[in-house]
């Protein structure tokens, strides 16, 4: 919370935008940050097509969930010796 | 279900950075042996970004110190300009000291890992590892893992750590 209010203060500052306004497009790209989150879990986990994927986040999230994705596979793998 | 310490790895400055954000780089002593070039070492402990006593209670860290003339040779022959030197330096180590495992949480570093028939491992696999080993139980493996994206700086979406949990989970259960 303290790095939280840090952030608020230092960008009201550095961007000589109001307090309103940063709360505003902080809101804004949380939500839409979750929400890309949200897409491509559901991607990963097969709920979705990789097509209707990248027409709602666009193919380079695809292609970098992809990616995790199999490096994720790779380390487990490695991991528990299979 | 534990093997003992298991093997000898050269790192670049990712796994190091973040397991030392989660408070998790005792995990790095499940390697025999963990082998950092110097440029590593200056990204991390040179920057303050993972003390050197944390390091040096691992117990089984070597250092090298890598001449500049046969690296840029290595650079250019298997034209790698692209990546950082830290990354750079931990390719060619592994290639000079005849290190199969290469840990880093870098994407690219990874693709080129595997091109060098090399065994790339990131945080997240160590942190499993370390649960094989029996360092840490099932749950705290999971909350190291949700650490990995809530504490770290590790680039990982939220449905990647969900989903190594539910695969933790599943194949822990078949053992």
């Amino acid at each position: 919370m303290a790095a939280t209010l840090t952030y608020l203060e230092k960008l009201v500052r550095e961007t000589d935008k109001a307090e309103s306004e940063v709360m505003t497009l902080a809101f804004q790209t949380g939500l839409r940050q979750l929400w890309r989150e949200h897409v491509l879990g559901h991607y990963l986990r097969g709920k979705i097509a990789r097509d209707e994927a990248i027409e709602t986040v666009g193919i380079d999230w695809v292609e970098l969930a992809e990616r995790q994705h199999e490096a994720m596979m790779e380390d487990l793998a490695w991991a528990l010796g299979e | 279900m534990g093997t003992g310490r298991v093997e000898v790895a050269v790192t670049d400055a990712g796994p190091l950075i973040h397991l030392a954000e989660i408070d998790c780089l005792r995990f790095l002593r499940i390697f025999d042996d963990l082998h950092i070039p110097d440029a590593v070492w200056s990204e991390t402990v040179g920057q303050k970004r993972v003390e050197e006593s944390d390091i040096s209670k691992l117990d089984n860290v070597q250092r090298h110190s890598l001449s500049q003339a046969p690296l840029d040779q290595f650079i250019q022959d298997h034209k790698l300009g692209e990546l950082h030197v830290g990354e750079l330096e931990a390719l060619y180590l592994c290639n000079q000291i005849g290190v199969s495992v290469l840990l880093t949480d870098d994407l690219a570093v990874r693709r080129t890992a595997k091109q060098f028939g090399l065994t790339p491992v990131g945080s997240l696999g160590i942190v499993v590892r370390a649960y094989r080993e029996e360092l840490i139980n099932l749950e705290e493996a999971e909350q190291h893992l949700i650490d990995l994206y809530d504490v770290s700086t590790l680039f990982v979406t939220r449905a990647i750590v969900e989903l190594a949990t539910q695969q933790l989970h599943k194949r822990s259960n078949g053992r």
